[in-house]
């Protein structure tokens, strides 16, 4: 599903985020990315959604050289990609329903259909009876819940989550990433990047862990520390 | 439908600017259509302007025939001359009951009014040491050449054309800005929008269009407005034009080019323009500040 093959991510600045990653992940797996801050976990994922381009070596996601994507197909390529944030990124001017409804709206989904997919999505996420509430009105995790249906309408290959959990409680957390293990269950590949240990101790999945752009340990059903 | 919803809600976000904008683009396009309309005009006159070139010489009315005959010759052998017409005292009479008062004119007799010569020169000649000869001619009493007002309504013309033309210019360059200024507030008042759109897949044109068609609102008001306000100037000095009566002598022989023709060609410019101008200042917004 993704495959970073001696990739190294130099930014403009100069900052050397990645430095010879090699990494697979297969499809339908769930993999925890760890590491300090700064050690280049959001920049993975932002070279995976072809926000940024690799200085060298060769990404495939879903089977496709990222750089032979180019800039017309790349809303198409994100589309098979599901994104999540730790901030949401919710439209606040918009409720739980017009949330997802805008994603599925402008990628052109018809409107008969739109209106037979939020509700369901909502349902996959336990939030119908918030269908109606707006941002403001709903808990950080709720609003993850929003973010995270969204990200799934349109059955993506890829689910990646970027600290999904950064601003929730424990509890809370926990909540977020059981829909995201049950997203994955469904068949769906997921990568969650997360400072969570109680998270990764929790689900005992693959852990990758990231340190000053290098890939310093990957185990299956590992923990957050050695 | 929802991207129309859109458009306003943010129009509306950023009133004063839009506005601004929407006024700028009146402006340039009154300006437009002021200079344009009178060229259009001109040269719908341009028959009577030609007109104009022509030098008229009327004979004494009391000369007879042998007088008139002097006069004549003196034309005839006048190698300066390229056309020469002659009007005859009833000719006069017939033309001048046509045009005034029938009634005036028969109480006043076919004497009243004199024969003429209509004299059209040849291109090189110096026509007012021409004219300055004619009145030399014996029995010559009157000689009337408007080339002055012709050369005014030319320069004026020109000068029209010149000064409207750099203020439209300028105008335009203004309401490029104003709109591309304007399509870049709203678009940072929307910037969280284009980050969610770009993550979940929307292509590029979709996420432009929204601001490419807050451009082309702006251009199509500026354009409304001028066009009603310029059909109804224009169709007012039609009918003030048209309500003056014959006896204002000098507008005898001109007209106006129809209203509905006028406002025909007024809202294919304007909206042309309008439009034009509001795309081009989205596309600079665009370019400027939305990296898709
Ligand atoms: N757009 C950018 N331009 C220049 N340097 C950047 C950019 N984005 C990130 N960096 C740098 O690249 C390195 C890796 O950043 P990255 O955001 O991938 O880290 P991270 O592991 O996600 O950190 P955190 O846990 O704090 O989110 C850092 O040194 C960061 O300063
Ligand atoms: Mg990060």
């Amino acid at each position: 599903m993704i495959n970073f093959s001696n990739v190294t991510k130099v930014y403009k600045s100069g900052t050397e985020a990645l430095k010879n990653v090699d990494l697979e992940i297969k499809r339908g797996e769930f993999a925890f990315v760890i590491g300090p801050s700064g050690s280049g976990k959001s920049t993975m994922i932002r070279l995976i959604m072809k926000e940024e381009e690799p200085t060298g070596g060769e990404l495939f996601v879903n089977g496709i050289d990222t750089r032979d994507i180019d800039r017309y197909e790349v809303p198409h390529f994100r589309r098979k990609i599901g994104v999540v944030f730790q901030d949401y990124k919710l439209l606040q001017n918009k409720t739980a329903y017009q949330n997802i409804a805008f994603a599925l709206r402008v990628t052109n989904t018809p409107g008969r259909q739109i209106r037979k997919m939020v509700p369901q999505l909502l349902s996959v996420v336990g939030l119908l009876d918030k269908a109606n509430d707006f941002p403001c009105e709903m808990s950080g995790g709720e609003q993850q819940r929003v973010a995270l249906a969204r990200a799934i309408a349109h059955n993506p290959d890829l689910l990646i989550a970027d600290e999904p959990t950064g601003n929730l409680d424990p509890h809370t957390s926990l909540g977020i990433m059981n829909l995201i293990y049950k997203i994955n269950q469904m068949g769906t590949t997921v990568m969650v990047a997360t400072h969570d240990q109680t998270i990764v101790d929790t689900f005992r999945q693959r852990v990758i862990v990231l340190s000053e752009g290098r890939i310093t340990r990957d185990v299956p059903e590992g923990i957050y520390g050695d | 439908m929802h991207i129309i919803g859109e458009v306003i809600t943010n129009l509306n976000k950023n009133r004063v600017l839009t506005i601004t904008s929407i006024f700028t683009v009146f402006i340039m396009l009154m300006l437009v259509g002021v200079f344009g309309i009178f060229l259009l005009n001109i040269s719908y006159n341009s028959e009577y302007m030609d007109n104009m070139l022509e030098i008229r010489i009327f004979i004494d009315p009391n000369a007879d025939e042998y007088r008139e005959n002097r006069v004549r010759e003196a034309l005839l052998s006048d190698n300066r001359i390229d056309y020469l017409a002659f009007q005859s005292k009833e000719q006069a009479f017939e033309d001048a009951k046509e045009i005034y008062d029938k009634e005036v004119i028969e109480g006043l007799g076919p004497d009243f009014l004199p024969a003429s010569y209509t004299v059209r020169l040849r291109e090189e000649v110096d026509a007012d040491k021409f004219v300055a000869f004619a009145e030399g001619i014996p029995d010559v009493y009157q000689v009337d050449y408007h080339a002055g007002s012709f050369e005014f309504a030319v320069s004026l013309a020109n000068w029209v054309n010149l000064v409207s033309g750099i203020l439209a210019m300028l105008l335009g360059v203004l309401s490029l800005f104003l709109i591309s200024n304007t399509i870049r507030l709203t678009m940072a008042s929307r910037s969280a929008e284009v980050i969610i759109m770009k993550f979940i897949g929307a292509t590029e044109s979709r996420i432009k269009l929204p601001f490419l068609i807050e451009g082309i609102t702006i251009g199509f008001l500026g354009a409304a407005i001028s066009s009603v306000v310029v059909g109804l100037v224009y169709n007012r000095i039609h009918d003030w034009f048209y309500s003056l009566g014959v006896d204002e002598v000098f507008l005898s022989g001109l007209s106006l080019v129809p209203v509905r023709e006028t406002v025909l060609l007024v809202i294919i410019v304007f909206f042309g323009l309008g439009i034009m101008l509001g795309m081009f200042g989205s596309m600079m917004a665009i370019r400027k500040n939305l990296k898709v």
